[in-house]
């Protein structure tokens, strides 16, 4: 008699985790297919996208509006130059402080700290 | 009733008189019931369990991968899309489900183009279930059409192949059929990788590109040329990093381009290229030991080979030294210097530098050059100046970037290299001999007499040589039809780019007073592409006259009187 409730108990578990189971797989799988519609929709969304930038991105038609538009040409060479060509601008400030400091000093008396010798520079 | 069966009886139906041994056997078949529904139970639950464990299990999944993968992108240098996937939707109707055909006709026809309301009515009163109205539909038409509500319209998606840089190297990316396989360019040579969703990375720079297509288009407007082309190759590497051939199509509308726009002529266009060959001719001379710069050649009178008199578009009264044999261009002083190197040491070179094979592109649209089977000794001589050999501008971009450049001839490809490339290098020339070779195409340019001063972009330090060949017809040449060639490479202090142009059949124009010269027809164009492609590329103007420029370059000839400057101009 304990054999077959025993039995009967566990054929009533197992039946409920079965079904338990099965619906939760059925929602999963619900949610999957959401999912995967998504993610194909906005590929496919990415993807015109993608193609209208390539298109209206074409260097023969950004040259004729930027052309017309904005009146741009190429650049003259003359207008090129590299970056290490470019002189450095002084830092004013560090000069001034510098003259300072030396007037300072020949008053005092006090030593010169290192480095005040010259401008410092700045990019 | 014999005893055994008896005793089977017994099981199935037990004697009622004897109740304890009935309960034992119901027992019995309880417990195997329970058995067995335990099994079953057991089974499946496993089954379910593991099917749900297994998350990518084929029999579930609905799609197998690999094989619907969309066709790979074309990209340039720069990762640029040139070729692509579009997604389209395909409009079907089902005729048994129309409830008013001609109702359905009407409202249809004005967003079916290849449609009117006739041919529409006739579709849908088909006898079947299923016809195509339009297979690229777009995302506006699409919602447009769904907002009608018409019963049996149905809407399915797919993809096409889309080029969406409209003419841009479309000889290059080639085309698909219907059904995604590729019938031309690296459509058709890469189609096994673009196939199995791969994306195929090209050497082409889609901005250079269109520099060059628009430069070569414009001279061709100007001089009602009948074609061009233009190959522009990074020396160092080997990448071809524009390929233009004129008049080209619009791959989207790959049915409606004529065959002749169709036909590549940069890579597949077999061409006598005239006097751009003599930089090749000035290179072997000097590399094999046949002259060198200071040597003079006697060219006050026309040169005899067998039954060819070789003449001079300029005479000259005086002997001329290499580098003035370059910069005025003398076709006999050239076939001098070729006789001089010898037909079988001038065929050696020729066939190192690719230029009597195919090159190995990756497009099916190459060819192999034409060339004589016999060297003969006339054969020498007109390939000094570059006739009795036909080859395509992308074999003369990458013989005269060996010339010019660095001295080896590197595999030309049409794919990006990757950093672990090792493309087939072959040493030709010493570095001295391209360094003249440079210093005397700069002349070219930059002299005050020289054949391509309209190539000249200030700060760039362009260096070339100007071609001008009759073209071939039946029976000979025809003096009227020209093929005007440029070679150009820069910058000739540090040489890092060729550039080839051709213009097929230029006209002499009132401008160019008459002449359809290269140096008048191409040599613009390509001053112009240089000023647009070196801020691009990244090369920046220098100043020509500064000692550390001109220590790179070769100084010490004589043009006419005077010492060769670089600043002549």
């Amino acid at each position: 008699m304990q054999l077959i409730l025993l039995s009967a108990l566990i054929l009533v578990g197992l039946g409920t985790t079965l079904y338990q189971v099965k619906t939760s797989i059925d929602e999963r799988q619900d949610l999957l297919r959401g999912l995967e519609l998504s993610i194909a929709n906005t590929k496919r969304d990415i993807a015109v996208l993608e193609a209208e930038w390539a298109y209206i991105s074409r260097p023969d038609r950004v040259m004729a509006l930027s052309n017309d538009l904005l009146k741009m040409a190429p650049i003259g060479q003359d207008r090129i130059l590299p970056l290490n060509a470019i002189p450095m601008r002084i830092n004013f400030n560090a000069v001034i402080d510098t003259k300072i400091d030396n007037a300072n000093w020949k008053k005092t008396g006090v030593e010169a700290k290192k480095g005040n010798g010259s401008a410092k520079v700045v990019r | 009733m014999t005893p055994g069966l008896q005793k089977i009886r017994h099981l199935i139906l037990p004697s009622r008189p004897d109740p304890a041994q009935s309960r034992q056997i119901a027992e019995g078949r309880l417990l195997i019931c329970c058995l067995v529904a335990l099994g079953i139970f057991v089974t499946i639950g496993t089954r379910i369990v593991g099917l749900a464990n297994s998350s990518n299990d084929t029999h579930l999944s609905p799609k197998k991968p690999g094989i619907n993968a969309e066709r790979g992108r074309i990209l340039d240098r720069k990762g640029r899309m040139l070729a692509g996937n579009l997604p389209v939707t395909v409009l079907h109707a089902d005729p048994s489900e129309m409830m008013n055909a001609s109702d359905a006709a009407a409202k249809l026809a004005p967003f079916l183009a290849q449609h009117d309301q006739k041919s529409l009515q006739k579709l849908l009163t088909k006898k079947t279930r299923y016809v195509e109205l339009d297979r690229q539909l777009t995302p506006k038409r699409h919602s447009q059409i769904l907002r009608l509500g018409i019963p049996g319209v149905y809407f399915a998606k797919g993809s096409i192949r889309i080029y969406p840089r409209d003419h841009a190297a479309a000889h290059i990316l080639g085309h698909v059929d219907t059904a995604n396989n590729g019938i031309a360019g690296i459509e058709k040579s890469m189609h096994s990788k673009l196939a199995s969703g791969e994306d195929v990375i090209l050497s082409i720079d889609l901005g250079l590109q269109s520099v060059i297509r628009s430069e070569i288009q414009k001279q061709i407007d100007k001089f009602e040329a009948i074609g061009g082309a233009g190959v522009l190759l990074d020396v160092k590497t080997g990448e071809m990093l524009a390929v233009a051939s004129l008049p080209d199509f619009n791959p989207n509308q790959f049915s409606l381009a004529s065959d002749d726009a169709r036909f590549n002529r940069a890579t597949k266009g077999l061409y006598e290229m005239g006097s751009t060959f003599k930089v090749l001719n000035t290179a072997i001379a000097l590399e094999s030991g046949a002259a060198t710069t200071n040597q003079r050649f006697e060219v006050s009178k026309p040169l005899r080979v067998s039954r060819f008199t070789i003449t001079d578009y300029h005479p000259h009264s005086k002997p001329l030294n290499v580098p003035e044999i370059l910069v005025y261009s003398s076709n006999i002083g050239s076939a001098l210097m070729a006789e001089a190197v010898g037909a079988k040491t001038q065929r050696a070179y020729m066939d190192k530098l690719g230029l009597l094979d195919r090159l190995e592109l990756e497009i099916p649209e190459v060819s192999r050059p034409l060339s004589p089977k016999q060297w003969r000794r006339t054969t020498t001589v007109t390939v000094s100046y570059g006739h009795g050999i036909s080859i395509s501008p992308a074999h003369l971009a990458s013989a005269v970037a060996a010339a010019s450049g660095t001295g080896q001839w590197i595999q030309p490809t049409l794919l990006k290299r990757q950093k672990n490339d090792t493309p087939l290098r072959l040493r030709i020339f010493s570095e001295d001999t391209t360094r003249a070779v440079r210093s005397m195409m700069r002349l070219v340019v930059s002299h005050a007499d020289g054949t391509g001063k309209f190539a000249e972009a200030r700060g760039y330090m362009v260096g070339g040589k100007t071609g001008t060949a009759e073209k071939i017809q039946a029976g000979g040449y025809n003096k009227k039809a020209n093929l005007a060639t440029f070679v150009a490479t820069f910058p000739t202090h540090e040489p890092r780019y060729v550039i080839a142009i051709l213009i097929d059949d230029p006209k002499g124009q009132k401008h160019s007073f008459g002449y359809s010269t290269a140096g008048w027809v191409v040599a613009p164009a390509v001053r112009r592409i240089v000023e647009q492609i070196a801020p691009i590329l990244g090369v920046l103007p220098v100043d020509e006259k500064s000692p550390l420029i001109r220590q790179k370059m070769l100084l010490d000839f004589t043009i006419g009187n005077k010492e060769a400057t670089l600043a002549s101009y």
